[in-house]
């Protein structure tokens, strides 16, 4: 596993990344707790949690803590997954031991006022309404619903309007505590300071948080139904349609995961993959065509997103199943094989270009425990890879069959009668998008 | 060294870099930045052409060339462009404004001979042909689908510009084009606009990362240097929009709140009133503790989204603000606060301690935007080309240092004038 730099006192994990080329450092807090933990109903709590943090410690009002983070030529945001919280910011040089105290403040803290929360709350509920505007967003959130069913990942971190309208303050300040502890915290830094600086500030900043167990809430393995489903999300007056098609993925830390990205990368991962030359290359049908390969504690999604207008709707998502049907059963070619390698072994380089990304890895893999050399080894484990290791692993890992098919469009019956009788399809539901 | 270029100077690029500016026989500026931070390397094709340079009823071609240049040259068959790119671990792409069309490769270093021989072929060698307009044509039509036809700010930004400019500014049209004219587009307006455009002497070729010069330079001359400067049309400048009075439009859509979009005249970018004017729009918008933001969003609870833009362009432009009302709050009461906060910047001088605090966040913005070899290489470009200062970003950054209480007080009264706004309002339609 990644080693740290340094260990707190109380033994959180601070990794480094230096470079004195620009002054400024972008400063990381992973909580490695996420929204798996809303409980059932009071999906968003611990989003709500997150956006309440950020309006201040306690003793300081809202106002006065953006103040203080503007004054400091400071950027500072958290954000919430299913498996983790991130308190990330950025910070000219000459101000980030002022930033870290606020950070931690923040972190360890928070004035989690009532005032606060009961604006957050009709806040939330209103951005919520707001996603209407958003064609491709509800689609995915439509999709992600479909694939995985019961599910946590199912779950939307940003909760409903009915799941967050039950948030109660309590349960905020519970989340926090449960949240915030010790053992679930990874430090990383990046950028314009020394390591004998950020251990300086960082224990300053960071000491008497609340202890913990290192233990982590395991989701259980997620199952899709069988048989191909699609749900048609019915918006009016659109001329043009978002298509997500996907099945399961994989869980990080696969010993596979290598070849199944070189798979992706091959099939519609790259703007010479096959799916973006047959649909918008030959046919013009979509501005974007893409594929992407999820992983997470938990098989996350595989899927492929498309956005054809609307008269080509039918067609497109016809065209896609075919080339995913044809990508599983005949496999990429030696070529295709060859080009996604070598693609993503020159490419390399651009994930290392700054100490931000230089980062990433270090905190990706202490947070999934991935061994030392994962990232390290990561050209010479592609370049090991032939055509086999890399058709055998995707036929290995996604479903032929059982596939969630998320569309949104204008659902004329004629609509629901061609994709009813796609390929496979066992079922179409039909949802209002202001349902979703 | 080659004997093809002319050595134009250096021009220091914040602390510790320079651009060397080089000009080939030709007239193909070149500007090389040195930076062995990491072995990459960016290289950024400029021209000086965008929508602005469009007529009636063709608009929409600059952007549709930025398409058609990934397409076959006589050298090149369809799809290698990408192909070759692609094989050396590289990321291409472009975009299109008002001002301007660049072309991006970011590349291991080793690969830079590659964009240098691709970028030159396509230059010249395009095929521009009936086959690859056709499927250009249905790809563009589907990007204005998604930008626009489908997408409510989308829609009201065109009527913004429209009803700001009137309809014979060249600002007036969108970058994307009208769909009208997007399928109207022959094979000969295509080959009339790459011949007129794409030439040596209308372009910037900015390379930034790991290089040797003298290579570098000897490479460019080989690639460029048999390439003829075409005759440029004149570029006059877009007459100034008379407007003396406000403007309205409303517009109904299937959405579930009010929207506003209004937009005010906005100095040219290189003009010291702009770098004013971008301390204004972070008073109002920039930040949790901006004043617009804190008042909508916050203490009032109208708005749920707000969003500001103001000019970059080489001419006049627009001060834009989005505001996303919250379901059931009528737009007319988040313009009455705006009002009231635009007066408050025209009448009272802003207190010092609040314009610091724009100052520090535009600093950490300036010395973040040059963080990689391609964020170097666009604002190297940018700055070239619409102010003629590849180190433009520091020069600006310098300039909002030195904005004062009362340079706020006096462009807000010079850009905020209601004769001088047009508003578009957005109204839900019952689906």
């Amino acid at each position: 596993m990644s080693q740290p730099a340094f260990r707190t006192p109380q033994g959180v994990p601070v990794f480094m990344e230096v470079s004195h080329t620009l002054p400024v450092v972008d400063v990381d807090v992973i909580v490695m707790r996420g929204s798996l933990l809303d409980p059932r109903g009071k999906e968003g709590l611990t989003r709500l949690t997150a956006r309440l943090m950020r309006r201040g410690p306690k003793g300081t009002s809202r106002e006065v803590f953006d103040e203080r983070l503007d004054a400091l030529g400071a950027t500072l945001t958290i954000s919430v997954g299913h498996e983790s919280m991130r308190i990330q910011g950025s910070v000219i040089r000459r101000n980030l031991e002022p930033f870290l105290r606020q950070i931690a403040a923040v972190a360890k803290r928070p004035g989690l006022r009532q005032k606060d929360f009961v604006r957050l709350k009709r806040t939330a509920e209103a951005e919520l309404i707001q996603l209407r505007d958003h064609d491709g967003a509800l689609a995915a959130r439509a999709f992600r619903k479909t694939l995985f069913g019961r599910h946590a990942y199912a779950r939307p971190v940003s909760g409903t309007l009915a799941s967050v309208g039950k948030v109660e303050l309590a349960d905020v300040r519970a989340q926090h505590e449960r949240l915030m502890r010790a053992p679930h915290l990874l430090i990383g830094m990046a950028g314009d300071v020394t390591p004998e600086d950020a251990e300086r500030y960082v224990n300053a900043s960071f000491s008497d948080l609340l202890g913990g167990s290192t233990r982590r809430p395991q989701a259980r393995e997620p199952r899709m139904k069988s048989g191909r489903h699609v749900v048609l999300v019915d918006k009016p007056k659109r001329t043009q349609s978002q298509v997500y098609i996907g099945t399961l993925g994989l869980v990080v830390g696969d010993p596979e995961r290598h070849a199944m990205i070189v798979g992706n990368t091959a099939f519609g991962g790259t703007f010479t993959a096959r799916l973006m030359k047959e649909v918008r290359s030959k046919r013009g049908w979509s501005y974007g065509a893409y594929s992407k390969l999820g992983a997470d504690r938990q098989r996350e999604a595989w899927s492929m997103w498309t956005h054809p207008g609307a008269d080509q709707l039918v067609d497109c998502v016809r065209l896609q199943l075919s080339l995913y049907e044809k990508w599983l059963d005949k496999g990429l070619t030696g070529a295709e094989v060859k080009r996604a390698k070598r693609y993503l072994i020159k490419s390399h380089p651009f994930d290392l270009e700054t100490a931000g990304k230089r980062l990433e890895p270090k905190l990706h893999g202490y947070k999934h425990g991935l061994p030392d050399d994962w990232f390290d080894d990561y050209p010479q484990r592609v370049r090991a890879l032939g055509r086999a290791d890399v058709n055998d692993a995707v036929r290995g890992h996604l479903s032929r069959d059982d596939l969630s098919i998320a569309v949104l469009a204008t659902a004329t019956p004629e609509l629901q009668d061609a994709l009813r009788s796609s390929a496979g399809v066992r079922s179409l539901t039909v949802i209002p998008f202001d349902l979703l | 060294m080659s004997k093809g270029f002319k050595s134009e100077g250096v021009v220091p690029f914040g602390a510790t870099l320079e651009v060397e500016r080089w000009r080939l026989h030709n007239e193909l500026a070149v500007l090389l930045l040195r930076d062995e931070s990491a072995p990459v390397i960016s290289y950024h094709t400029w021209f000086r052409v965008g929508s602005r340079y469009e007529e009636e009823g063709k608009t929409g071609l600059a952007h549709f060339f930025e398409h058609m240049m990934f397409n076959e040259t006589e050298n090149l068959p369809w799809g290698e462009f990408d192909r070759k790119m692609e094989a050396a671990g590289g990321d291409t792409n472009a975009a299109t404004w008002i001002d301007w069309t660049y072309y991006y490769e970011s590349l291991p270093s080793e690969e830079l001979p590659l964009a240098i021989e691709l970028e030159a072929d396509r230059m010249s060698n395009l095929l521009v042909r009936k086959k690859q307009v056709e499927s250009e044509r249905e790809v563009v039509a589907n990007e204005r689908r998604m930008a626009v036809e489908d997408d409510v700010r989308g829609k009201a930004d065109e009527l913004l510009h429209s009803l700001a400019y009137g309809e014979r500014h060249p600002h007036s049209w969108p970058t994307l084009g009208w769909m009208k004219d997007i399928q109207g587009y022959r094979v000969a307006d295509c080959r009339s606009f790459y011949k007129t455009w794409y030439a040596p002497n209308n372009a910037t070729v900015v390379i930034v990362g790991d290089l040797d010069r003298d290579e570098t330079l000897a490479r460019l001359e080989k690639a460029y240097g048999h390439l003829r400067a075409s005759k440029l049309p004149a570029r006059p400048t877009p007459k100034r929009s008379r407007q003396r009075k406000e403007r309205r439009a409303t517009l109904r859509w299937p959405t579930p709140s009010e929207k506003l979009l209004v937009g005010w005249h906005s100095p040219a970018q290189a003009e010291r009133d702009q770098a004013v004017a971008e301390i204004v729009h972070d008073l109002l918008l920039g930040g949790r503790s901006a004043r617009l933001r804190r008042r909508l969003v916050d203490e009032l609870e109208l708005a749920t989204r707000l969003r500001g833009h103001v000019g970059g362009l080489q001419h006049a432009g627009l001060f834009d603000l989005w505001v996303g009302m919250r379901e059931g709050v009528a737009a007319d009461r988040a313009l009455a606060v705006i009002e009231e906060e635009l007066a408050r910047l025209r009448d009272e001088p802003v207190p010092l301690a609040e314009l610091e605090k724009v100052k520090a966040r535009s600093e950490l913005f300036t010395i973040s935007s040059v963080e990689t070899m391609g964020e170097k290489a666009y604002q190297i470009g940018y700055g070239e080309t619409v102010l003629g200062d590849p180190a433009h970003v520091f020069a600006r950054l310098d300039e909002l240092r030195a904005v004062s209480p009362a340079d706020v007080q006096r462009v807000a009264a010079k850009i905020f004038r209601p004769a001088r706004r047009s508003i578009v309002h957005v109204v839900p339609e019952a689906a």
